[in-house]
């Protein structure tokens, strides 16, 4: 029974984890139901990348898959040279 | 001849951009973190690999867009992440009763009523009575018992993580009347099962 509860808890805890970067991201991004399909797989690799169950892991993964997004988007680097792409 | 350069420059090669596309990252990669936090405390202390986890995402924003509408953004903040949270302990109550009554309403239709009972052309009938409202509460079982076997087939899976590491009886006991009674009874109507304990 005390191992029901603190799993409970702890199931609460991330959920509540989740809801607070919800509370964040909603404000960022746009509210919509869609909103876990556009996030959901990111995470996951993210926690993949950190090495399941890495709490340093992940947050360096984090750190790295954020920085990778926005550079992404914002450089215009192309592999291949020449004119055009 | 300034604008000229500034074209000649490319845009990366500003700091302006270094730092506003690196803070830019860094709050994406720290919301990023906060959710990756949540899955990788559940999954490191637990071993259940949350694939809803980022549906309390969406979740926390919802219930902060509703709260932040009302009291303010910073209430929000501290209220959404409760409510997501401990959003099965506060719906407990409202769920208990709706339970209640679709047992009372099942029991009115098949329990209650059996024996002689007044039917419409008139005639006296033994057993139970078929009304509507037992479709409605077949519809409900069946929807009952798809929910209620998905989530204990993962707690099935919790259970024998449990019952390897903590060896709890109890929750051996408790998962093993369920599962017998969900196996073994046959699929003839039944009284909705209230709530479990």
């Amino acid at each position: 029974m005390m191992s029901i509860r603190v799993f409970t808890l702890v199931f609460a805890l991330g959920a509540g984890l989740a809801a607070l970067a919800g509370v964040v991201g909603g404000h960022a991004f746009v509210v919509e139901p869609g909103m876990a399909d556009s996030i959901g797989p990111i995470v996951f690799v993210v926690a993949v990348i950190g090495g399941l169950g890495s709490l340093r892991g992940a947050f360096l993964a984090s750190l790295g898959m954020g920085l990778l997004q926005t550079f992404a988007v914002a450089l215009d680097i192309r592999y291949v040279a020449g004119r055009g792409w | 001849m300034r604008a000229r350069l500034m074209n000649l420059v490319p845009l990366s090669h500003t700091l302006a951009f270094w730092m506003t596309n690196g803070l830019a990252g860094l709050a994406s990669g720290l919301l990023l973190f906060m959710l990756s936090a949540g899955l990788t405390l559940v999954f490191s202390l637990m071993g259940v690999m949350n694939f809803a986890h980022a549906s309390f995402y969406m979740l926390g924003a919802y219930f902060a867009f509703a709260i932040g509408d009302r009291i303010g953004f910073w209430p929000s903040l501290v209220l959404a992440p409760f409510v997501v949270g401990f959003d099965r302990r506060l719906r407990r109550a409202p769920r208990q009763r709706r339970h209640a009554r679709a047992r009372s309403d099942c029991r009115v239709a098949v329990h209650v009523r059996p024996g002689l009972s007044d039917r419409r052309d008139g005639q006296a009938c033994l057993g139970p009575v078929a009304t509507d409202r037992d479709a409605a509460c077949h519809a409900r079982r069946t929807v009952v018992r798809s929910v209620r076997r998905s989530v204990s087939a993962l707690s099935r899976i919790h259970d024998g993580r449990v019952d390897r590491h903590a060896g709890g009886p109890d929750t051996r006991a408790q998962a093993q009347p369920y599962r017998s009674r969900d196996r073994g009874r046959p699929h003839a109507p039944r009284g909705c099962r209230g709530a479990r304990p």
